[in-house]
């Protein structure tokens, strides 16, 4: 089953909570945004389709960016997007991508990690808080951050490691995966891409993360993360296959593939 | 560790059938330390009540009678709440024995407080990081408390020579794939199977305004309803859900996916919530999991979980002497038993850790017969559903074959079943295993029975006046008995006459013959082994009165010229 089969299911699952009215839970409509408690915070959804370049573009949301791939020499596309063609492939970015007006959750600190947003397949938007279901950052007085708890595909296992901006994971464990995260099963493995990963304070600062997985016994996961101490960027020119945003590399294209 | 603020408490169990009542126009609120106190430890609860609509605030009575906004609530010394076996090793701790529970009532209202001596501990030396474990060292050792703070902590008791490597961790940091192809997948498809491993799901998913639905989000309910999840335990799903501001859970939280996944780890009784939340503990130790102590750090907490309270009353509970021996283990141990089932192929019982017959005898966790509502081992619709595993034991034949029953002198030891129907479950409570009282009509046939088996019984001795067998030391035969597994002739003070070394057993294939000689177990053995199976059967006849009487009417015939 491929990631794009799994989707709708998966939605499903982590938005089971998102009843109709009838059923006595409270959801909210602040149009465009449909939003309903989830966690401490809400959930919202906005059910526009959005217009993307059409397929072969591949398309994925990073904090309220719009960022597209196709391979070769796709037709770009027109208005308000910003493109190149880097080698074999063509890549384009879109800025202000609306957010939901309320605070993100009710837990404290959390409004400060703001909202991630992704794309339905079946067009539309949905965002969550970034603190939803994840532990609070603590930083020390170098400037390091940590948080226990961090973002995962699913409840399982998995090994993960960070690159240009994108967290990929990798599991033995075929399972309904998130949908703020884009998967691919193949040959009983799962690998799963967040391109838009959590930090504990967001652009301008940049940070270099990992993931980490004790082994002794006496700690969990966690997401530990460092001011980037890398030259920042100034133009696209200098991000091979990538933009420069926030004066970082970010990577236009999510490469499941390439892992 | 006690936290150093109170914290409100509320117990999630009101009494099994009753709904909780209409809000009552007082709120009232009880504060007492979390996280461990210890045992013989004096901390204070606080009581606070508001009510709608002014006016002096209602007098707080507490269950023990006192009044008054505070009361001083003692935990019981460990030795008050823990009987100390002859075998050392990690103390298992049940609800029952580490909490007490107080009530307050006023205005109408009333809220309950639970003050933890000690959190729960299975017996099994793999434990949670930060929490007490108390550690025995044998007779004429002590009872230590440690505290682990590192993977591994070796615990010594100079006295006893005894020493316990524990394993300690993070019930949040263990990997939650045992389904792995290598590693346990079979076990873990049938766990899925088990009310076990939904225990969470169906709390979040019942009503409301019902126990179970008011219990998933109350404060002691994760302790049994998720893995680690006793309040203060570092890593456990109380102290996950509180690091992600998801405590206390949120009531729109009706499905194991309105969770976190970090939650969802934790979610319902898995592997660790039995085998510890550590690796596994070094081999000499890890029969541990087969004793009672893992079961009740959630079934022994009454008043709602009496299962443990109700098998500790009963014979099953007792660790005879010769349980571990090979002829007895099946049927007295657990390890025996599920050996004797086909459930293990090799495990020998060692008489250093074998357990009675305690519930992983009987329900099976994660095996073939994990699917039933009660993963009762055996299972058989045909045989009496979840009574068909009594059978295995509570037969007179015990699966021997009728000749070598004769040649051996075979007592029947446990034969219920041959007399009672097969659904013993639906008299016998399943963990009392107490019948309800017989009426009066049931005592009058009792009685006649009772009366028809002493003349039964009369009758067989009179067949052994005068008597003498090879073992010297033992006087002339007064009666029939049971010596270990065999139908025996005794003496005055029950030594076996066919006993010739007076060793206390019988010899196959020797001159040792229980009944002393082949002519006179042909006379005796068919009616004395009726006369026992209505005897051992214990209900007096009752499981079936007609069949019992012709058994000893068919007995007494023979006596007749």
């Amino acid at each position: 089953m491929t990631s794009r089969q799994r989707r709708p299911a998966v939605t499903a699952i982590i938005f089971a909570a998102w009843c109709p009215a009838a059923t006595g839970c409270r959801t909210d409509a602040r149009p465009p945004w449909r939003c309903q408690p989830i966690g401490r915070g809400e959930a919202c959804v906005d059910a526009r389709r959005l217009a993307l370049p059409p397929p072969p573009w591949t398309c994925h949301e990073r904090r309220g960016r719009l960022l597209c791939a196709a391979p070769g020499a796709a037709p770009l596309p027109g208005g308000a997007w910003r493109c190149r063609r880097d080698g074999t492939e063509s890549l384009c970015v879109r800025d202000g991508l609306p957010l939901p007006d309320r605070p993100a959750a009710e837990a404290p600190g959390a409004d400060d990690e703001g909202w991630r947003c992704w794309l339905e397949p079946a067009g539309g938007r949905r965002c969550r808080p970034r603190a939803w279901g994840n532990g609070p950052w603590r930083c020390d007085d170098r400037g390091g951050c940590a948080r226990r708890y961090p973002d995962f595909p699913n409840r399982w296992e998995w090994g993960c490691f960070e690159t240009r901006g994108r967290t990929i994971c990798g599991s033995d464990t075929p399972a309904p995966t998130d949908a703020a995260w884009t998967c691919r099963a193949q040959d009983d493995r799962m690998t799963c891409v967040d391109a838009d990963p959590d930090v504990p304070a967001p652009p301008p600062a940049r940070w270099s993360c990992r993931l980490e997985a004790a082994g002794d016994g006496t700690d969990v996961a966690r997401r530990v993360c460092h001011p980037d101490d890398t030259p920042p960027c100034v133009q696209d020119a200098q991000c091979s296959g990538g933009f420069c945003l926030d004066r970082q590399c970010v990577r236009a294209r999510l490469s499941a593939d390439e892992v | 560790m006690i936290g150093a603020a109170a914290a409100v408490v509320l117990s999630c169990a009101p009494p099994a059938g009753v709904a909780p009542s209409p809000a009552p126009a007082c709120r009232l609120i009880l504060s007492a330390p979390t996280g461990e106190v210890g045992f013989a430890a004096e901390v204070p609860v606080r009581a606070a009540v508001a009510c709608d609509g002014g006016g002096p605030p209602p007098e707080i009575v507490w269950d023990d009678g006192t009044r008054g906004p505070e009361r001083v609530v003692r935990t019981p010394p460990l030795e008050d709440v823990i009987v100390l076996r002859d075998r050392a090793g990690l103390l298992p701790i049940s609800p029952a024995q580490g909490t007490v529970r107080v009530r307050a009532r006023a205005g109408g209202a009333s809220a309950d407080a639970e003050i933890v001596a000690a959190f729960p501990q299975s017996g099994v030396p793999s434990v949670p990081l930060g929490v007490s474990a108390y550690v025995y060292g044998g007779p004429g050792g002590a009872v230590q408390r440690v505290v682990p703070t590192a993977p591994e902590t070796d615990v010594h008791d100079a006295r006893t020579g005894f020493r316990l490597r524990l394993t300690a961790g993070r019930p949040d940091a263990r990997p939650q794939d045992c389904h792995r192809s290598e590693c346990h997948p079979t076990e873990l498809a049938a766990l899925a199977a088990t009310r076990h491993a939904t225990a969470l799901d169906r709390a979040l998913a019942a009503p409301a305004d019902t126990v179970a639905g008011a219990g998933a989000q109350a404060a002691g309910c994760p302790g049994c309803h998720a893995s680690g999840g006793a309040s203060g335990v570092p890593g456990g799903f109380a102290d996950v859900a509180r690091a992600l501001g998801w405590w206390p859970l949120p009531a729109y939280a009706r499905t194991l996916e309105d969770l976190p996944r970090d939650l969802q780890r934790l979610s319902g009784v898995t592997c660790f919530a039995c085998h510890g939340p550590a690796p596994l503990p070094e081999g000499p130790a890890r029969p541990a999991i087969w004793g009672t102590g893992v079961c009740a750090q959630c079934h022994d907490s009454p008043p709602r979980y009496t299962t443990v309270q109700q098998w500790q009353g009963t014979r099953k509970a007792l660790l005879r002497p010769f349980a571990h021996e090979p002829e007895c283990s099946g049927c007295h141990t657990a390890q025996g038993f599920v050996v004797r089932l086909g459930v293990i192929r090799a495990l020998a019982p060692e008489p250093t850790s074998v357990e009675p017959v305690t519930c992983a005898a009987c329900h099976d966790p994660h095996g073939a017969s994990s699917a039933n509502p009660k993963m009762m081992r055996g299972y058989d619709t045909a045989r009496g559903g979840a009574s068909a595993v009594c059978s295995d034991c509570h037969r007179a034949d015990l699966g021997v074959e009728a000749a070598r029953r004769v040649a051996l002198r075979l007592a029947p030891m446990a034969p219920q079943s041959e007399l009672a129907p097969a659904d013993c479950v639906r008299c016998h409570a399943p963990h009392g295993f107490r019948a309800a009282a017989p009426t009066a009509a049931e005592r009058e046939t009792a009685e006649r029975i009772s009366t028809l088996a002493e003349r039964a019984r009369v009758a067989l001795r009179a067949k052994l006046v005068g008597l003498r067998g090879c073992n010297r030391a033992a006087g002339s035969a007064r009666d029939l008995a049971v010596v270990r597994d065999r139908i025996a002739i005794v003496d005055g003070q029950g030594h076996a006459l066919g006993d010739c070394d007076g060793d206390g057993r019988f010899k196959e294939g020797g001159r040792e013959d229980p009944l002393v000689s082949s002519k006179l177990a042909a006379a005796i053995y068919r009616r004395a082994y009726d006369l026992l199976t209505v005897e051992r059967d214990r209900s007096r006849g009752l499981h079936n009165p007609e069949r019992a009487e012709r058994m000893l009417q068919a007995a007494l015939a023979e006596e007749a010229p």
